[in-house]
């Protein structure tokens, strides 16, 4: 019976996309057009980074201040680091 | 489709013969949905596995709270997939470069005769010979019941070959293949990531009052 009610469902599911295949096909060419202006506009960055003597694919500052942060909390508290979450600011060991 | 259901009414068949002829029509379009159905599943699983990347990416932002707002949580999760979208982007339209370089130099220094035409020709040197090919514009038709409707297969233009000469054709007919199913994949990717980030960055910086209302 739950086979049954699956495969009536899935059913359904295929006409929805068949019905809605237009909206899915706009979704998709959007996001391409998006995916290639972020790889167009991001590409003149790289180029801008790399001259420029800094690095294309180097850490974000979040990131540092976050692995920091983080080896700061396993070093002292490797078990139950969230109840030791040191203040801002309070980064280094 | 009409047609087809207007002779279901008007042919000389008994009942059962419709019924059975009916029951089967509806079976194989209910399967054919199915099948989509199965496919959109497919492509949902899909979907779900490339969304972790923002997990793989923010888990630790949000451990160590540096990241403590919805907003900052949009701002940095975007920057870091379009960081990924630049490597996603890269390789297609690399591959799709590549095709175009290979093209214009074999034209250039090996075949100054190959045309961009050629290269789907399935009389000569297009990959379409690796293809059946059929003429779709001279189906057989005849009358029936008043109707002009299709009488027999259509007619094969092109059997699939290999054809030496048409290398060229195969090699930068499958580079594209690649290309797409790579351009694909990056399409996906970016939708899975931005979709995840503006539906979700709400819930992760607040609590359901149900875990709430159990410490009570």
């Amino acid at each position: 019976m739950k086979e049954l009610a699956g495969f009536i469902k899935r059913t359904f599911i295929g006409v929805a996309y068949v019905l809605g295949s237009p909206i899915i096909a706009m979704v998709f060419i959007l996001f391409w057009l998006y995916g290639t202006l972020v790889f167009l506009f991001s590409s003149i960055q790289s180029i801008y980074l790399f001259f420029s003597g800094q690095g294309v694919f180097s850490p974000f500052e979040e990131d540092l201040k976050a692995a920091t942060r983080y080896d700061f909390m396993q070093r002292n508290h490797p078990s139950s680091h969230r109840q030791t979450t040191p203040s801002e600011g309070e980064t280094q060991s | 489709m009409i047609i087809w259901m207007y002779w279901l009414v008007a042919a000389p068949i008994t009942a059962n013969q419709r019924n059975q002829i009916l029951f089967w029509i509806i079976s194989i379009i209910l399967l054919l949905f199915t099948l989509i159905g199965g496919i959109g599943w497919l492509f949902e699983r899909y979907i779900a596995r490339l969304e972790r990347q923002v997990d793989a990416d923010t888990w630790k932002l949000i451990d160590t709270r540096i990241v403590t707002s919805p907003q900052q949580f949009k701002r940095i999760a975007l920057k870091k997939s379009h960081r990924h979208a630049l490597k996603d982007f890269f390789w297609p339209y690399l591959l799709f470069a590549l095709v175009t370089v290979i093209f214009l130099g074999y034209q250039q220094w090996i075949d100054p005769t190959l045309t961009f035409a050629d290269l789907f020709d399935y009389t000569g040197r297009g990959f379409n010979t690796l293809f059946p090919i059929v003429d779709w514009d001279n189906i057989p038709m005849n009358e029936f019941f008043g109707f002009t409707i299709w009488s027999d297969f259509p007619p094969l233009l092109n059997s699939p070959r290999f054809v030496p000469a048409a290398m060229i054709s195969y090699v930068l007919f499958f580079i594209t293949v690649i290309g797409i199913l790579l351009l694909i994949r990056a399409v996906l990717a970016l939708y899975a990531r931005t979709t995840r980030i503006y539906r979700d960055a709400n819930t992760f910086f607040t609590k359901s009052l149900k875990d709430v209302a159990k410490n009570l």
